[in-house]
């Protein structure tokens, strides 16, 4: 009986949900015709009139609105550069525009998505907020995120001066929703040039037999020749598989996942990819720890020489010279460089995963006002200056810019020279469901156990993949 | 409980105005909540208003579910040690904390009782750094005795990986039950015991003949307090595995957190949730049922 | 004395020194972990990875000066009192009253309504961020210390009235008819009889339901949006995720998050022991 009337009361909520006209089901997604970026500028183009809506705050904005603001940097970091750039961005706007006033609430990552996922279940999604990509499709479906593009006509300068395949990461069906507040490459490896020398690579092999050939050694001289930190699990699936996915089936698997064509998971070029990672695991190339520790733990054992390499994004560069302190002498001898490529191969190689992941958004239920202080919110954490601010910490901002690189440390300048000629891939778990995300990172980690075959994997994918 | 009513009943007006507050506050922050979860699980949901109705199709992939069934696995076996080490452990140590053989029993005392007091996500990451292969306690003090041949990754080998979880817990909560267990030890008659030697009976007959018998209710509270807290058991397996490798040490409440906020699938991951709850609720009538019969055979 | 009894004794003797020897051994396995953190936190690196194991060869109170500046922990600290404080004082109260009430008066739908309460003890508590925060909201008591409290206590109630009801129904039955002879009325039966018979009990309760409100963690987070509102657990997150990498950092983080109620424990522990003990009725 209890459930009949549970059966008619959900039947009465589905029927007020559909009265009210809310858009399900999220249209197919538009593929990209290039590696990344590109198609966006005829995107943004539609939006340019409705800046109408602000015309009466541009020369004169004081009338006092209060931001609700939730973002994954905590505001009294000491090290943090997000941190850092936030504060001065806040100061910045507090200066300029006293009738704003900011409510902030900082979190940490893992915590920050926790906040977030309740928030929009709850439908009370924070004014201004930071997104991440694979969460778009569905606060759009939920109304709960408005479009930037709105924004260009205030600003085009600003705006358009964003790195492409970081504003590739905020585009939902030729709109974009958010604006991204940094440039990462996910897929480095970070590699100490001595220690390559002493077994005979005076630069990072540029083949896969090389690669196997050049772990041996390493591994026969008594080093970890690779050392990853996936107990966080994305790890894997961003820094390594970034490469080796794209290598294997090019941006072709990719838009067949966006638009549901294609094999899906179980795509044979992809899966090379994946097989390829089970290869190094299973030829012990890996940290035996290599599932238990945190992405940022293999950064000791490489500043104490016992591993030759490790492979982190960009980020890990700032926490890298920070945690070797006084002693810079194994961080100046580093070295960048990304996975080879392999036999059989479509993806262009060299490649890396560039993008921004992440960007910043504002709730779709402001007021004409509110929507004028987020897109200033919004503006003074992803232009220039943040940039600046954040380049001060060792930290990038979407905006490439003209950067003066003589004060940074040769690891941040052979980074910054290498990712500039690479081929750009899409970051994956800034795309894909995430649902079917946590199924591709839990399953790597048996990968890299040795636990399941390639084709294992793309089998349990598949299956969470065809749920979705 | 309670058996039989008492002789003097006070009014019923009174007992209502006595049960009220904490029976609405409970309904109001426990009941209605859960009621909204099983909800949400008749419902494919990523959160928002946007909710589609499907019925009890939730339930049908949860009891296919390959991960769930293995991270409800993965909690029966916790449950199991916890049971047998846990609070067998805290019983065996609480009956000699309440002898005269041992000495120091107030360092004792206070040493057990320690990790009873420590966040679980302190213990986590305490733990954490234990295990860790390079700098890590548990392999340094392996080192050092000479045993350099069982190092390992503790957390990364599949075969060993919930073991190396479980140790932590049950560690954690030992001084938990010697407390509790001293506390009703204590309570037994001083002169059972004293006819009990002068008949001859030594410490562990004693133990088992008088103690165990006397402090069974005890026993059964410990037991579903052991039991319960292992059903639900988060911070421990988040922070030492989130589960992993692979699903190796999922456990249910760690798969349910997963499905609804990483995966952003709330309306699966409430189905989970309720799961849990009904076979904890079950698991625990029957663990109930299975002391109280066995007190039967002891009266 | 015979032969006979000398070697037992001898046999008892060993036996009671192994049965020592074989608890302090435990101690210390409950002791050294904590320990090790407390040495570790003020180690620098190298003294943490030369003398993993040993006392601290150098002292470096700047992680925990760092910890507290990082975490803002003074705010958290006093957040984190006020909201246990409440919860622990409700709990006490009302798991009390309730106890009593289950243990010794017969009522209708009474199994119904302890199963429910028994039953919050198994509810995983993640199920229920988002409907309690949907509810909160709808009363408008986000960011309420008041709130937060409250959700403890209902979250805490259950073990309390399970403990209470348990150890309420060994008391004997004449004490009633004593008090009601002597002309006292139930609310003098309550709270001048049972309850310093209780006190054992409440004094294990009071332990244990402030340790679960001091270190809990995920409604905090979602229902304690504002920085001048968060509580101790969470304000070590932002000092956590930064010096994750860092060993000596990482356990003067812990350390502070734990040295409270060590410190608390230490002072009280055998006050807290001897009331377990001592007041514990007889038979």
């Amino acid at each position: 009986m209890k459930k009949i009337i549970a059966l008619i009361v959900a039947g009465l909520m589905i029927a007020a949900t559909a009265a009210c006209g809310q858009t399900s089901a999220p249209q197919a997604p538009e593929a990209p015709q290039e590696t990344t970026g590109s198609g966006q500028a005829e995107a943004s183009q539609e939006a340019t009139g409705e800046a109408g809506e602000f015309d009466a705050f541009i020369d004169n904005f004081t009338e006092p609105v209060t931001l609700d603001v939730a973002m994954m940097w905590p505001l009294n970091s000491e090290t943090d550069a997000k941190s850092f750039a936030l504060n001065t961005a806040l100061e910045r706007l507090a200066r300029d525009y006293p009738n704003i006033t900011v409510n902030y609430d900082g979190s940490v990552h893992d915590d920050y998505q926790t906040i977030m996922m309740t928030r929009s279940a709850a439908n009370s999604i924070p004014d201004v907020y930071n997104v991440k990509g694979s969460w778009l499709r569905n606060f759009i479906a939920n109304n709960q995120i408005g479009t930037v593009d709105e924004f260009k006509a205030l600003d085009p300068d600003w705006f358009n001066s964003m790195y492409d395949g970081c504003m590739f990461d905020m585009l939902v069906d030729g709109k974009h929703y958010g604006v991204p507040f940094q440039l990462i490459t996910c897929t480095l490896v970070i590699y100490n040039t001595e220690i390559y020398s002493s077994v005979g690579y005076d630069e990072f092999p540029k083949t896969w037999d090389e690669l196997i050939d050049c772990m041996t050694k390493l591994k026969d001289a008594g080093y970890v020749p690779i050392g990853v930190g996936n107990s966080g699990q994305w790890v894997a699936n961003s820094t390594v598989f970034g490469s080796l996915g794209f290598y294997g089936g090019g941006i072709q698997w990719f838009n067949d996942i966006m638009n549901r064509t294609g094999n899906g998971f179980m795509d044979a070029g992809m899966l090379n990819g994946v097989d390829k990672m089970y290869e190094l695991a299973s030829l012990g190339f890996f940290n035996d720890n290599i599932n238990s520790i945190d992405h940022n733990e293999v950064i000791s054992p490489y500043l104490n020489e016992q591993y030759a390499s490790y492979i982190n994004g960009s980020w890990s560069l700032g926490t890298l010279i920070a945690v070797a302190g006084d002693d810079q002498s194994v961080v100046d001898k580093s070295g960048v460089a990304t996975l080879p490529s392999f036999d059989g191969a479509i993806g262009p190689a060299p490649a890396a995963s560039i993008g921004s992941g992440w960007g910043q958004a504002y709730s779709a239920s402001l007021s004409p006002a509110e929507k004028y202080a987020a897109y200033l919110l919004i503006k003074y954490t992803t232009d220039e200056e943040w940039c600046q601010s954040l380049f001060e910490k060792g930290d990038f901002g979407a905006i490439v810019g003209n950067r003066d690189y003589s004060q940074s440390s040769p690891v941040v300048q052979k980074y910054v020279q290498a990712y500039q000629s690479w081929n750009a891939g899409p970051l994956y778990d800034c795309h894909f469901d995430p649902a079917v995300i946590d199924s591709m990172n839990m399953n790597f980690q048996d990968i890299l156990a040795n636990n399941i075959t390639a084709e294992e994997w793309g089998r349990r994918v598949q299956a969470e993949y065809e749920i979705s | 409980m309670g058996k039989g009513s008492s002789a003097i009943r006070p009014k019923s007006a009174i007992l209502f105005f006595y049960m009220l507050p904490g029976t609405f506050l409970f309904v109001a922050l426990a009941i209605v909540p859960v009621a909204m979860a099983i909800f949400y699980s008749l419902f494919n949901w990523s959160g928002g208003p946007n909710m589609k109705f499907i019925g009890l199709g939730n339930y049908a992939l949860l009891i296919n579910d390959r991960i769930f069934l293995q991270a409800l696995g993965n909690n029966l076996l916790l449950a199991v040690c916890c049971v047998i080490f846990q609070v067998g452990t805290a019983f065996v140590i609480s009956a000699l904390l309440c002898s005269k053989i041992l000495k120091l029993q107030a360092f004792h005392r206070f040493s057990i009782f320690l990790p009873v007091i420590l966040a679980p996500v302190v213990v986590a990451f305490l733990w954490r750094i234990i295990y860790n292969m390079d700098y890590g306690l548990l392999n340094y003090f392996l080192r050092s005795i000479g045993l350099e041949s069982w190092i390992k990754p503790w957390l990364d080998d599949v075969s060993i990986v919930m073991a190396s979880v479980t140790v932590p817990i049950v560690w954690q909560w030992i001084g938990l039950y010697v407390i509790i267990f001293t506390t009703a030890m204590k309570s037994i008659p001083e002169e059972i015991f004293e006819s009990a030697s002068l008949d001859g009976a030594n410490g562990i007959k004693k133990a088992f003949y008088i103690t165990y018998p006397m402090i069974l209710d005890t026993l059964k509270i410990s037991v579903i307090l052991a039991v319960s807290g292992c059903m639900k058991i988060f911070e421990h397996v988040y922070i030492l595995t989130s589960g992993g490798p692979g699903t190796a040490s999922m456990v249910m409440a760690m798969y349910a957190y997963r499905t609804s906020f990483i995966g952003q699938r709330m309306g699966y991951g409430s189905t989970i949730s309720v799961g849990i709850l009904v076979i904890s609720l079950s698991l625990v009538l029957f663990s109930n049922l299975l002391v109280e019969g066995r007190k039967k055979k002891y009266e | 004395m015979s032969e006979h009894s000398l070697i037992k004794r001898t046999a008892h003797a060993a036996g009671s020194a192994a049965v020592n020897v074989f608890i302090l051994l435990f101690s210390l396995f409950c002791l050294f972990p904590v320990y090790w953190m407390l040495a570790s936190s003020v180690k620098n690196d190298s003294d943490f990875y030369m003398n993993l194991a040993g006392f601290p060869q150098t002292f470096r109170p700047s992680n925990y000066l760092a910890a507290v500046n990082v975490g803002r922990l003074d705010i958290a600290f006093v957040n984190s009192a006020i909201v246990s404080g409440i919860a622990v004082f409700l709990i006490l109260l009302i798991s009390f009253v309730m106890g009593i009430v289950f243990a010794r008066y017969q009522f209708k739908g009474k199994g119904f309504l302890y199963i429910m309460f028994l039953s919050g003890m198994l509810i995983p508590v993640h199920a229920l961020l988002i409907p309690i925060f949907i509810e909160l909201r709808a009363f408008s008591m986000l960011n309420n210390r008041f709130a937060l409290a409250l959700v403890y206590t209902v979250f805490g109630l259950p073990k309390g009235i399970f403990l209470v009801t348990a150890y309420a129904s060994t008391i004997p039955r004449e004490i009633e008819e004593a008090v009601f002879i002597d002309g006292g009325n139930i609310h003098q039966l309550f709270f001048k009889i049972f309850m310093p018979m209780c006190s054992p009990v409440l004094g294990t309760l009071t332990i244990l339901s402030f340790l679960d409100a001091w270190n809990e963690f995920p409604f905090s987070l979602i229902l304690m949006g504002r920085p001048e509102l968060k509580t101790l657990p969470i304000a070590l997150t932002y000092f956590q995720g930064q010096y994750f990498v860092e060993y000596t950092m990482m356990m003067a983080g812990l350390s502070i998050a734990t040295l409270p109620v060590v410190i608390v424990y230490f002072i009280f522990h055998k006050r807290i022991m001897q009331g377990m003990v001592a007041g514990s009725v007889k038979g």
